[in-house]
């Protein structure tokens, strides 16, 4: 008989929230620096961390865009296929 | 500090406690564009800075900086010049450019309108008038064919080398290079319908290196013109051969050139020694 183990999109969805939170330097720039009375944002970073940061967030963001993209149109994909025959 | 920076200062403390929202919040600090519709044309300065969000991202980075900063228009218009210049090949003076695709330089000689011609490219004119050519578009095809024929004759002294540059010289004036911006101008480029190269990295990198090709292939060209203008033995070998190619064009599988100095080279005096 055959016997196939799946995951559902439920189960997924707790996968990806269970991965630990990326570490990105624009985040810990904000919890570093303190931003200016009535701003949301830090002004007094050097030029160069927000520009090193800038581009790090980009690039999470562009990987992130794909990342749901490819998750959005993922085909069920059988993980265990107990069928002999398979291989051959 | 009054109640409403407090209570901003708090919002902000506790945004941060949050995965989630703090990850917004840096997007929205380092990030503005990332929601942005990158197609809209009118406005240059959204525009370009989705091109550089896309494929430059340091540029990009500079750009919200400076944008952050209150800088003026002008000067994050010279960011934006000066940061992706330092990806092109060809040089960009305005942001207007970037609206209409990758820039490049179309480098080609209209041999058709000779008045202008020879007004643009004087040195140019001297070596093409000793093909015969004129405004007639018979004498121009007719060079061309000449000027082929002589390409094929100097083929065998190498790649490199003042013969190469020769060639490069010939297939210049006539167009014969195969690379787009040394055979055709810009004028004819546009006429052609040509499409704006979008502005994608492996677009870049090719629009990059077809203008290396045809800077290099207009360097080569210009120093082989100095080299006949300056030297007379080149210049009698170029000009005797030209004229006998034009009179029998199986002439030019027996042409003699001058050796390349700088090669020293001895069996470089004929490509079939």
């Amino acid at each position: 008989m055959l016997q196939v183990t799946t995951l559902d999109s439920g189960q997924l969805l707790a996968c990806l929230e269970a991965l630990p939170p990326l570490d990105l330097l624009g985040v810990a720039l904000l919890r570093q620096c303190q931003p200016t009375a009535g701003g949301w944002f830090p002004r007094d970073v050097p030029v160069e961390q927000v520009i090193q940061a800038t581009v790090e967030m980009v690039a999470y963001g562009t990987r992130s865009t794909q990342a749901s993209q490819k998750l959005a149109n993922l085909r069920p994909v059988p993980l265990n296929i107990p069928v002999v025959e398979f291989p051959l | 500090m009054n109640d409403l920076l407090q209570t901003q200062a708090m919002l902000t403390a506790l945004l941060q406690t949050n995965t989630a929202l703090s990850l917004a919040l840096a997007a929205a600090w380092l990030d503005p564009a990332l929601l942005a519709d990158d197609e809209d044309e009118d406005d240059e300065c959204a525009y370009t800075l989705a091109i550089c969000r896309r494929c430059f991202p340091d540029v990009y980075a500079s750009a919200v900086h400076h944008l952050r900063s209150g800088v003026s228009r002008s000067e994050v218009d010279r960011v934006f010049c000066e940061g992706i210049g330092r990806y092109l090949v060809v040089d960009v003076q305005d942001i207007q450019q970037f609206q209409y695709g990758v820039p490049w330089e179309a480098l080609g000689i209209d041999l058709y309108d000779q008045e202008a011609f020879q007004e643009a490219s004087p040195r140019l004119a001297v070596v093409a008038a000793w093909f015969g050519v004129t405004a007639e578009d018979s004498t121009i095809e007719q060079a061309r064919r000449v000027a082929e024929a002589l390409i094929k004759s100097l083929e065998p002294y190498g790649e490199t080398g003042i013969h190469s540059d020769v060639a490069s010289l010939l297939r210049w004036l006539f167009g014969l290079s195969g690379n787009t911006l040394v055979d055709f101008t810009d004028e004819e480029l546009y006429e052609s319908g040509i499409e704006p190269v979008p502005w994608e990295c492996d677009d870049i990198a090719f629009i990059n290196d077809v203008q290396q090709e045809a800077y290099m292939m207009v360097d080569a060209a210009t120093r082989a013109l100095t080299l006949l203008e300056t030297n007379a033995d080149w210049r009698e070998y170029f000009q005797q051969n030209t004229k006998l190619t034009r009179r029998n064009p199986k002439h030019a599988a027996r042409l003699d050139w001058p050796a390349d100095a700088g090669s020293g080279d001895p069996d470089a005096t004929h490509a079939d020694a």
